[in-house]
């Protein structure tokens, strides 16, 4: 029985609106659960309220009521310091773009999390890494430098780096072209085979089908959770909740 | 992380040129002031301590460092809202509130060394003149009375020291003004705007009525006679009656200049509302999008606004107390005694809080392209757009000028009651609430559309759709 990681409990998430209008409420009690190794992905129309959930659930947007547990631990409870080194240690990010520090080269970009952490850096293991993800490019270039996929790869790195448990990933392969896209899904779907719980937003059917468990979302309601989910039954899921 | 530092400070240059100005203009008055004590210290070590001049270039080095410790809160501001998505991307990748406000300290040490080495390389060729009218203003020409000049000297020391206390004064404040907005908001990482936590509110609302205690308690002080100056009143002694009422009045500007910084975000966008009435908003397409662009960013309006206001009310202060207080001869003494008090306590600090004005305003105006060119595909011919940065110069510009002059008003009327009730001579008539505002209102109008029709020009030499 593989071991819980993540466990979300009636969630809901309210932001505030201008002037006198009453709060509005993007999600509405969520609950869901996932296990060490196992690749969820969250599916909807624009708008559903999946970026909002994947946010709440990842600790970087306080949920308005209800309770999230990552590794065991509520990260909204941590103080600045302990939520920055969960952050590091535990959680791994990978967002459609944006992903990567511009400032800083691909190699420092993927040491990062052991640079904040004040620890080693042993450069023949990430280069061992890099050959390993099949990364062609230069690590010693700029970001600006690099394709959508090669930037994709090198916030893979980061997280391997970092011995991640859970990632969350918001359309992680919405940028690229589609060779680039299965070469992605497919990284991130080993890295599943190590134990590492991903979380994935996407628009895209096939990829979700290709995961281990699907929620669908709408107006900020869980709807369905299909395991072992086909494009098939995703794709009806989401018209029937279109009616 | 040093490396992340230089890194991180290489990537954003283009943004730390912008705020070079204000670290070259201290770094030029902090540099002729150590110039000139490692100067004194070597060529005059004998100088009896009544004519050593150490003094009168010691006081603008202090408050000329405090100055910029202090304006470079909104320098801090900006840039970190300049960048907000990748300091927003740090945070989430785990970097801690003071790891993040090291990254942004250690960059504004960099940018102040360099700052202050160029401004001190500038200060040299003027040192020896800047240097001879500050020991003269300061009433000590007796130091030239053997006939001796200030030489020139540069001092590879006081060069070094200017870029090390300039780094580590820059270092310190960028720190914690950066530790301020970044401790905060932990669990809305993604929001920008973060909201104040129950620590901040307290201490905001505390420095509110602590402020606003002290300048009714100093008020009310200086409305009666008190004991100390009952006495100089007893023996005739009329001007040290006077002076007695200097600790209230040095509190009054104090707690003025605190109160109206904390509460600036609140009041200027109401003053603004209330002040433009009179312009014509619904005729002129110009003044309306000025008038709104003005409102529309508070912080930007309070950092250009309050440390003005400070200035200007800090000059008036000390005006009025250097010739209606402490002056005791003739007006040309009296005229020598406010000039010297002004250049010593005011001046460095001044000179600093309109090069922090030129500076965030460069940075902002290099920010708001964006609304150029929505302003252009919009319809905005460049003699609009030009016009409508003359109108928002202006209304920043006044209600500078409305702020700094009703602070001056019970200023005026306390100083004008301490001095009748101390029989004493008024010096300064009401118009002198006018004198610094006015000065400083037209500095601002000059440096802002200076600043903003450069951008203008600019913006329309590149951009294809402004044809001619």
């Amino acid at each position: 029985m593989k071991k819980q990681v993540i466990d979300v409990n009636q969630i809901t998430k309210q932001v505030a609106a201008n002037g006198k209008h009453a709060p509005v409420e993007i999600l509405h009690g969520i609950s869901l659960q996932a296990n060490a190794g196992e690749f969820l992905s969250i599916v909807g129309p624009s708008g559903a309220g999946k970026s909002t959930l994947l946010n709440a659930m990842s600790g970087l947007s306080k949920p308005t009521s209800g309770e999230v547990h990552l590794l065991g631990q509520d990260p909204y409870r941590l103080r600045a310091s302990q939520a920055a080194e969960f952050r590091r240690k535990q959680i791994g990010f990978i967002f459609q773009n944006y992903n990567l520090i511009p400032a800083l080269p691909a190699f420092d970009n993927i040491v990062l999390p052991l640079r904040l952490a004040h620890k080693n850096v042993d450069r023949q293991k990430v280069a061992a890494l890099l050959k390993q993800i099949n990364f062609a490019a230069d690590p010693s270039n700029f970001v600006s430098n690099l394709s959508g996929g090669e930037q994709q790869k090198v916030a893979i790195a980061r997280v391997l780096v970092a011995n991640s448990r859970i990632i969350f990933a918001d359309e992680p392969t919405g940028a690229l072209d589609s060779i680039s896209r299965q070469i992605i899904f497919g990284l991130l779907r080993h890295l599943t085979k190590q134990g590492i719980c991903i979380v994935m937003v996407t628009h895209d059917i096939e990829m979700a089908a290709a995961t281990d468990k699907a929620i669908t979302l709408r107006d900020g309601r869980l709807e369905k959770v299909i395991n072992q989910p086909t494009a098939e039954a995703l794709f009806q899921a989401l018209n029937e909740e279109g009616r | 992380m040093l490396r992340i530092i230089w890194l991180q400070f290489r990537h954003s240059l283009k943004t730390w040129l912008l705020t070079l100005l204000l670290f070259i203009v201290t770094g030029f008055l902090i540099g002729t002031c150590l110039n000139a004590i490692f100067t004194i210290r070597d060529h005059f070590p004998n100088v009896p301590k009544p004519l050593n001049p150490t003094d009168v270039f010691a006081y603008p080095l202090i408050f000329g460092l405090l100055t910029v410790a202090i304006v470079s809160s909104g320098v801090v501001k900006l840039v970190i809202d300049g960048a907000k998505k990748e300091y927003t991307l740090w945070t989430i990748l785990g970097a801690n509130p003071r790891q993040l406000s090291g990254l942004i300290g250690g960059q504004l040490a960099l940018i102040g060394a360099l700052g202050s080495f160029v401004g001190f390389v500038l200060a040299v060729p003027l040192m020896v003149p800047l240097d001879t009218w500050l020991i003269v203003s300061f009433g000590l020409k007796a130091f030239f009375r053997t006939g001796s000049v200030f030489p020139f000297e540069f001092s590879f020391s006081a060069c070094l020291l200017t870029v090390g206390f300039m780094a580590i004064v820059s270092g310190i404040a960028g720190y914690l003004h950066a530790h301020k907005r970044f401790v905060h908001g932990q669990n809305e990482i993604l929001t920008t705007e973060k909201p104040r936590s129950l620590l901040q509110q307290l201490t905001y609302w505390s420095v509110v009525a602590v402020s606003t205690l002290g300048l009714v308690l100093a008020y009310g002080d200086s409305l009666i006679i008190t004991p100390q100056a009952q006495r100089y009143l007893r023996v005739d002694n009329f001007h040290e009656a006077g002076k007695a009422y200097i600790p209230n009045l040095l509190l009054i500007i104090l707690c003025s200049i605190v109160l109206f910084t904390a509460v600036a975000q609140l009041i200027l966008p109401w003053l603004i509302k209330l002040w433009t009435l009179i312009l014509p908003k619904k005729s002129s397409l110009e003044v309306n999008t000025a008038f709104w662009h003005t409102l529309v960013d508070k912080p930007y309006l309070a950092s250009l606004i309050s440390p003005l206001v400070a200035g200007s009310f800090m000059l008036t202060g000390i005006t009025y107390i250097a010739s209606d207080i402490t002056n005791f001869g003739t007006n040309q003494e009296a005229a020598a005694n406010t000039e010297a008090s002004i250049i010593g306590f005011v001046g460095t600090p001044l000179l600093i809080i309109l090069a922090n004005v030129l500076t965030i305003t460069i940075m902002t105006s290099a920010s708001k392209r964006a609304t150029l060119t929505q302003l252009a595909v919009l319809g905005f011919a460049p003699r609009n757009l030009i016009d409508e940065k003359i109108q928002e110069a202006f209304i920043y510009s006044t209600t500078f000028l409305i702020s700094a002059v009703i602070m001056n008003i019970p200023f005026h009327l306390i100083v004008t009651h301490l001095v009748i009730a101390t029989h004493n001579a008024v010096t300064l008539p009401w118009t002198a609430i006018f004198i610094w505002p006015v000065w400083l209102w037209l500095m601002m109008v000059i440096f802002i559309i200076a600043v903003n029709a450069w951008q203008v020009w600019r913006f329309t030499k590149k951009n294809q759709l402004m044809v001619a």
